[in-house]
């Protein structure tokens, strides 16, 4: 790989260039690093480990997706909220949503019509 | 092995060759190293992901074109390795491990990591490189170290060109400012000295 049809490649990055290479060249490899490698190649086939990670990752992906999610979205319509029946409907809370705003002054029907789409 | 191509050692190691791969590995073990080295900046990491850029290689040959060059394919995997990597280590154990380190300079006998390490000239180096943002560092690593061409970095990363080019520049406005207050000084250091891989 030759390169340098680089515009404006100046003074500074030959000088830079030669700065890093010299840094990273001070640092020699580690070493045994092949035989190394093969440990690790022989370990890995006959270690069973990382097939059980799949396995288990796809068990949580299945649980998550498909019995969870849809637990939680079948709950949606029944959501509780607490802060508006804690309170008597006259008390108007600033940052509660207009659908809320509009229930609390008592126009439930403003309130359902904007729910529902109408409005 | 000097006579083989990196394609027919691909074949082999498809084959199930072993020895193939160790060819692999002494063939492009120092582009590996260093480039996980200099982004990374950290010597015990680097030698980490030099054993796992070559396990991958190992796990994913079938998945490798043997008809296209593997200097591409190991540049971009040391790199995405690297970012996560990084990334991974969070930030306490960052500092423990800072902490540690400086515990353990002291009383630790000199070995070449440590004598590249202490060495005040280095270290203002590294401090220029940890500087960086590290997707800056990616590309000044591939730019500046390896010597690849803007497009060759582009195609590596997966990013457009033009980011490439912005991004070094950004990078270059640091590196001025970092290492150009030690110019004169490492100057006088690194003059003509220049070796090859």
């Amino acid at each position: 790989m030759i390169r340098r049809e680089v515009y404006k490649h100046g003074a500074f990055d030959n000088y830079a260039s030669r700065v890093l290479k010299h840094w990273a060249f001070e640092f020699p490899l580690p070493v045994n690093g092949r035989a190394l490698l093969f440990v690790q190649i022989a370990q890995e086939t006959k270690d069973p480990i990382p097939w059980l990670n799949v396995v288990l990752a796809i068990l949580r992906w299945f649980f998550h997706n498909l019995i969870l999610k849809p637990i939680d979205s079948a709950f949606q319509p029944v959501l509780y909220f607490s802060d508006v029946d804690s309170y008597p409907a006259y008390v108007i809370h600033r940052d509660s949503s207009t659908i809320h705003l509009l229930m609390a002054e008592q126009t439930i029907s403003s309130g359902m019509m904007l729910n529902s789409g109408i409005v | 092995m000097e006579d083989k191509l990196d394609q027919d050692l691909i074949l082999e190691l498809q084959a199930g060759d072993l020895d193939a791969l160790g060819d692999i590995y002494d063939r492009h073990r120092y582009l590996v190293y260093r480039t996980a080295l200099a982004i990374t900046c950290d010597p015990d990491m680097a030698a980490d992901l030099l054993q796992e850029v070559f396990l991958r290689l190992h796990r994913f040959a079938e998945r490798i074109d043997p008809s296209r060059p593997l200097q591409p394919w190991l540049y971009r995997m040391t790199v995405n390795l690297s970012y996560t990597w990084i990334k991974r280590k969070s930030r306490w154990t960052r500092y423990i491990n800072d902490m540690a380190e400086r515990i353990i300079t002291e009383r630790r006998p000199a070995s070449p990591h440590n004598i590249a390490e202490r060495d005040e000239s280095w270290r203002w180096v590294r401090q220029a490189i940890l500087a960086l943002p590290v997707q800056q560092r990616m590309v000044v690593v591939l730019y500046y170290i390896n010597d690849l061409s803007l497009k060759e970095i582009a195609e590596i990363l997966e990013i457009p060109v033009g980011t490439v080019k912005s991004r070094l520049h950004y990078a270059r406005r640091v590196l001025k400012k970092q290492l150009g207050t030690h110019r004169e000084v490492l100057r006088t250091v690194f003059y003509d000295t220049t070796r090859s891989v």
